[in-house]
């Protein structure tokens, strides 16, 4: 029996992966611990080793085939062994007659079904066979809307078959649901669902037509651009989890500057300390502890919101977006409430650094409660961040600016720092949101609040 | 059940057709001081002195008076010698034989049948080894049949004998001494020309042939069902008027199908098969229509080259492995 070789579910959150190159090729002798493949998920890209001894016999996903957690994607064994799937044990299954549930690990092999469409550009000529296409026109499926696993990705019977259809959308409208996250069977549309139902799903009521106008249609290409290119995971990922983002939460953003001298002086009193023990601290560290011990006292921002249900978090977990080649992750320190700012700023950097080199562990980015996003080493004075879902709020950090202000009816220059936050005014109304940033204010103005 | 060659099951069904109807006698090169140089008329001569008659080297005639011998009231049964030489009485074929009926407007028949001993044998090079059944099924008037196995044989060479209008008899030199059961005469079940048959039941694939391509047929699907690959096997046995109706719901049902045969590919019967397919059942097909015969080229003599000219078992189990 031939040995199952699974997309690996590298962390709680991870429900697919991208397969970015097969190390190894069909028929190639493989031994446990050789590298098979590299799994891109939307955070990061992996080395999967493999854990028996054989031939590779058949691989079922091509590169760059996305595949859910825990599906058979190729098998290992002993060479000319057969192999169950498509055309083994499947073969059955993938006959019409058959309409019994296929075997394990046909279904395995079967296509995600889902209503997510095939990854077709819109009027891109779908390769199907005539009998998938007249399976498809009998079950009155968008044969657009299917994944093929035939040769050359045709379309193929089985792939009809094993497709569960969602209302009938036009491929833009399909497209669109599964960047913005919206459930197209919970849509209730008469007749097909077009880019503005699913827009307005989006969107929520009112946004909605402002949210279509602003759509934009497919990407006009010029005679001397170069040609369009896809973008890396880790890119499709920001893009598809910061347009939910603002299409979920209706936001405000809410600026407070901050004197910044005695958060500087905390810094320059414990940094040798600290540094002694091998600990850099940043302000970002300390802005870390002083948010956490601010969500602390506001247990409605530490939450998420769905369906309208308000989930309060017992922990903060603090999240710092870091910039990583040509993207961003948000690392977080789990139950920040717990740890002692030597603790966070250790635990950040070493966060930092695994998130630099590709290591980091999927629970590390997830599961996060607030975030920190700074700007400050780049000069920028206010800004508006977007909302890490199913966060309720992020905090902008600016730049710390000499400023001449006005203490005791003197100008003085102090150094200065505006903090921005933007929250999700369907849970955090502005009297809230103010009250929450000026407890972050005043806990960096006086740090021995920390103590308190 | 007895166990017969293929040969000596058609030297039984010449022995019970020539014992019912006088009218039947065989003649070509060969066969009276020989018995046929495959031995497909072996025992014959002795059997029915002045039936089985020699002829001289000269094909034209062969067809020629075995033509004007039906038309005149006789069951001939003509011998080509080698199938490759069916181009010498290609007018006797296709104008008389052929035609014959239809220009008396239906008041002469030709109750003629035509055997042919085609294929590679070994080292037979490009004269004495081809299979040129295609050229047939193109001209109306005659029946064409190529069975692939002994019980086959004997069943199709008496209906040919049997039928009032010329068949073209292949009979392919590979199978002649293959070994096959046939049942006793009193259990044997008439051939009815023009019926194919499904040999093998399966649900996933179609493999369609004839003659010793069926070989090939079995044994890829014997391969394919240790993957659990389960080929529904088709034996067309006549190509002319051949049974579309068989082929056709077996598509249907398997949705994919793979024609196969030794004759060159290009233009081969596969194509008459393919194109059928894909004109009344084109929306049943999940997968490309796969098609096998020998490469456009005439049979080498060198053993090595010619080995490359055969299809082999696993070029058909690779190729349907990658329909799916």
């Amino acid at each position: 029996m031939a040995t199952e070789v699974l997309m690996p579910k590298m962390g709680l959150t991870m429900t697919e992966g991208t397969i970015e190159e097969w190390k190894k090729k069909e028929g190639d002798a493989v031994k446990a611990g050789d590298i098979l493949f590299s799994v891109a998920t939307d955070k990061l890209t992996n080395d999967v080793e493999c854990d028996t001894d054989g031939t590779l016999l058949k691989v079922l996903y091509a590169e760059g085939e996305t595949v859910e957690c825990k599906k058979v994607i190729a098998y290992i064994g002993a060479p000319g062994e057969a192999v169950p799937g498509a055309e083994g044990a499947a073969a059955p299954a993938a006959a019409p007659a058959a309409t019994a549930a296929p075997a394990a690990p046909a279904a395995a092999a079967a296509p995600a079904a889902a209503t997510a469409p095939a990854n077709r550009a819109p009027g891109e000529f779908v390769l199907a066979s005539p009998y998938a296409r007249k399976l498809a026109k009998d079950k009155g499926y968008d044969l657009a809307m299917i994944p093929g696993t035939g040769p050359k990705g045709t379309v193929i019977a089985k792939d009809v078959e094993a497709f569960v259809a969602g209302p009938k959308t036009t491929p833009m409208a399909a497209k669109l649901a599964a960047e913005l996250g919206v459930d197209l069977n919970s849509l209730s549309v008469d007749g097909r669902v077009m880019k503005a139902d699913v827009l307005a799903a989006a969107g929520k009521g009112a946004a909605a037509p402002a949210a279509a106008a602003a759509a934009p249609a497919a990407p006009v290409q010029g005679a001397n651009d170069d040609k369009p290119k896809k973008v890396n995971p880790l890119r499709r990922s920001i893009a598809a989890n910061m347009s939910n983002s603002w299409h979920t939460s209706p936001r405000v953003t809410f600026t407070h500057p901050v004197d910044a001298t005695a958060m500087k002086e905390l810094r320059s009193k414990l940094k040798e300390g600290l540094k002694a023990k091998g600990i850099k601290l940043t302000y970002n560290h300390i802005l870390m502890m002083v948010v956490t011990k601010a969500l602390t006292e506001f247990p409605d921002i530490n939450s998420s919101f769905a369906d309208n249900l308000l989930t309060h978090h017992p922990h903060v977990n603090i999240g710092l977006a870091v910039a990583k080649g040509d993207g961003l992750i948000v690392p977080n320190v789990k139950n920040a409430e717990t740890k002692s700012l030597a603790e966070i700023a250790q635990e950040t950097e070493a966060l930092i650094a695994a998130t630099r080199d590709g290591k980091i562990a999927l629970e590390d980015m997830t599961g996060g409660t607030f975030t920190i996003s700074s700007l400050g080493p780049y000069g920028v004075t206010n800004f508006s961040p977007i909302i890490n879902q199913p966060e309720l709020g992020i905090l902008g950090v600016c730049d710390i600016v000499d400023t001449p202000v006005v203490r005791d009816g003197e100008i003085v220059i102090r150094p200065m720092m505006n903090l921005c936050l933007t929250a999700d005014h369907r849970v955090v109304d502005g009297v809230m949101a103010s009250k929450f940033l000026k407890r972050i204010v005043e806990l960096l103005e006086n740090p021995y609040e920390l103590l308190v | 059940m007895r166990k017969l060659t293929f040969a000596q099951a058609t030297c039984e069904a010449m022995a019970e057709t020539m014992e019912k109807d006088p009218t039947v006698f065989a003649m070509g090169e060969d066969l009276a001081r020989q018995g046929g140089i495959f031995g497909q008329f072996k025992g014959l001569p002795d059997q029915f002195p002045g039936r089985i008659l020699d002829t001289p080297i000269s094909e034209t005639f062969i067809i020629g008076g075995g033509v004007g011998a039906a038309l005149a009231g006789a069951r001939p049964v003509v011998d080509m010698h080698f199938a490759d030489f069916i181009g010498v009485p290609m007018d006797e074929i296709f104008n008389q034989m052929a035609k014959a009926r239809y220009m008396f407007g239906g008041q002469a028949t030709v109750p003629l049948v035509l055997r042919a001993p085609d294929g590679m044998t070994f080292q037979g090079a490009a004269q004495h080894s081809q299979c040129v059944e295609a050229w047939f099924p193109h001209i109306p008037g005659i029946k064409v049949v190529a069975p692939s196995n002994p019980y086959d044989a004997k069943m199709v060479l008496k209906a040919a004998i049997e039928s009032d209008d010329p068949v073209l008899y292949f009979e392919n030199k590979i199978l002649y001494k293959e070994k096959g059961e046939l049942p006793e005469v009193a259990d044997q079940v008439p051939y009815t020309i023009g019926k194919a048959r499904v040999e093998r039941e399966g649900t996933d694939v179609t493999i369609v042939s004839y003659s010793i391509g069926m070989k090939n047929a079995r044994a890829a699907a014997d391969l394919l069902a240790k993957d659990g690959i389960k080929a529904e096997v088709v034996d067309l046995i006549t190509l002319s008027p051949w049974d579309k109706e068989t082929v056709l719901n077996s598509v249907k049902k398997t949705h994919r199908l793979c024609v196969v045969h030794e004759a060159v590919k290009q233009s081969g019967f596969g194509a008459e098969i393919s194109a059928t397919v894909a004109e009344e059942a084109m929306e049943y097909l999940d997968a490309p229509i796969l098609r096998y015969g020998a490469p456009f080229c005439p049979i080498p003599f060198a053993p090595t080259l010619e080995k490359m000219v055969r299809v082999y078992p696993e070029d058909l189990y690779k190729g349907i492995k990658g329909m799916f």
